[in-house]
């Protein structure tokens, strides 16, 4: 049933990852999660792990709150998990979207930003 | 003239009767459906395929700024040629066994116990990182969305989870000691894993296992009862579904990439996606055709690996496996000797087949 119905029907699968045509599509993603600490003047990458998150789950949520229109819901979901590891202060945050285009090209957008006014 | 034989008047009316039904089906498609989906494709957010569409592929919405209309229209057309693939390769299986006589599922009777404790094993074997995994998912609990069956149970909380990880480890433990009692551990990993995929990403880690979990009660039950060839046919289930987990992946890559195989980019993309220091060497340093040798020969070799079935061929398929996936592991991060799929290939051996290696690696 996965198969023909082209989705997983929990506890069947479907195998369709690595399958997605790149060729076809506009552009290819993943996402980042930098802060800039309140001493430092420049921005640092957050490795998902320290928010409890492994590398493809934090891109399967981004995509999916980032189509939903709920990106800063999640960047303020985020600040609070990091806010729990006792890790240094910080002033900014953002969540950065990579893009790869299917010629090669590169470009990045910045999809959810938060500053210290929006970090509560 | 044996084939003949075989295809009797009932067959003949049971298959004249889905044909008719494919062909309404078709119809109804090509002159209905498809005009709607195309008009749902160019203004969507009022047409009455909106609700569909998020129930049956909730993908879309998140993809399809990525994608354009003649993507996804391909999808839908898909489903009816799946729908008519996956009729002919079940009268080709029927056909197939008609012919066929397995003699190695005769391991199924004789090394039974063997083949309990190694299901017993391997959940065990992930019984300790899934609770460090439940306590990462904790802080994400705002994401949780119970998956299918999971809106009966209690909802996310760690201490639940704990409760049912306790007895989901006491009785594979159980299941280890005595080789009997699959029942329970299985469905608790059916559970726990509805669990772990509740926060929308569902993926198939552990399909092969999930399979056998679904299939090894009824395997087990089988060993009691007079009928000697049911336990057989229930590992050889066993075994097909382990397969085809793998006949799955390579018939999605074709059917969704098709043509697009034989293209670098492809590859390259993924590489790239996953950001392991090898597979962004291999990218800098790697010629495009011999990256599009590596997908050509990802896509035939999982395609092939329905000859795991045959008993002189699964050595070759099996090796395969480990060298697949110790690929995977350097050049996109993922699996290697901890993935559930490898584990799974115990039940394409038995215990003197096993030992044997041992001792060749050992002496």
């Amino acid at each position: 049933m996965p198969f023909v119905v082209l989705r997983d029907i929990y506890p069947f699968f479907r195998f369709g990852m690595f399958a997605t045509p790149v060729q076809q599509a506009h552009y290819t993603e993943r996402y980042d999660f930098y802060v800039k600490v309140a001493e430092l003047h420049d921005w640092q990458l957050v490795p998902v792990q320290v928010l409890y998150l492994d590398e493809s789950f934090f891109h399967y949520l981004m995509r999916r709150e980032l189509a939903a229109g709920r990106a800063d819901s999640l960047l303020q979901h985020l600040l609070k998990v990091y806010a729990k590891r006792r890790l240094p202060a910080i002033s900014q945050a953002i969540l950065l979207q990579w893009r790869l285009m299917p010629n090669g090209s590169l470009d990045s957008i910045v999809v959810a930003y938060a500053d210290k006014e929006l970090y509560k | 003239m044996q084939i003949k034989s075989y295809i009797s008047k009932h067959l003949l009316s049971y298959l004249g009767g889905v044909l008719l039904l494919d062909l309404v089906l078709l119809c109804v498609y090509a002159f209905w459906l498809r005009p709607e989906v195309s008009s749902f494709l160019q203004n969507g957010s009022d047409h009455w395929l909106r609700p569909w569409v998020a129930l049956f592929y909730p993908r879309f919405f998140s993809e399809y700024n990525r994608f354009s209309d003649a993507y996804f229209l391909q999808l839908a057309d898909q489903v009816l040629v799946r729908l008519l693939l996956a009729q002919l390769v079940l009268l080709l299986c029927w056909l197939f066994s008609k012919h066929t006589t397995v003699s190695w599922a005769e391991d199924g009777l004789k090394y039974a116990r063997f083949y309990i404790r190694c299901f017993a094993l391997i959940g065990l074997l992930y019984a300790y990182d899934w609770i460090y995994s439940f306590y990462r998912l904790s802080f994400h609990a705002s994401y949780y969305d119970p998956l299918s069956f999971l809106v009966l149970f209690p909802s996310f909380s760690f201490g639940w989870l704990v409760s049912l990880w306790v007895f989901w480890l006491l009785s594979s433990l159980y299941c280890l000691w005595r080789a009997r009692g699959s029942l329970l551990p299985a469905l608790l990993f059916i559970v726990l894993q509805a669990y772990l995929y509740s926060f929308g990403k569902l993926d198939h880690t552990y399909a092969p296992y999930t399979y056998v979990c679904l299939l090894i009660p009824f395997y087990e039950r089988s060993l009691h009862q007079p009928v000697v060839g049911t336990a057989l046919s229930w590992l050889q289930s066993m075994r097909w579904a382990i397969a085809l987990c793998y006949v799955q992946a390579g018939l999605e890559k074709l059917m969704l990439g098709g043509w697009g195989w034989l293209d670098a980019t492809h590859l390259r993309t993924y590489l790239w996606v996953h950001q392991r220091p090898a597979g962004l060497w291999l990218i800098e340093h790697s010629p495009s055709h011999l990256l599009l040798v590596f997908s050509l020969l990802v896509m035939l070799w999982q395609l092939s690996f329905i000859g795991v079935l045959w008993r002189r061929w699964r050595w070759l398929f099996l090796l395969g496996g480990v060298l697949f996936h110790l690929v995977n592991y350097i050049f996109l991060g993922i699996g290697w000797y901890w993935h559930s799929y490898v584990w799974c290939y115990v039940f394409f051996l038995n215990p003197r087949e096993l030992g044997r290696w041992l001792r060749l690696y050992f002496e």
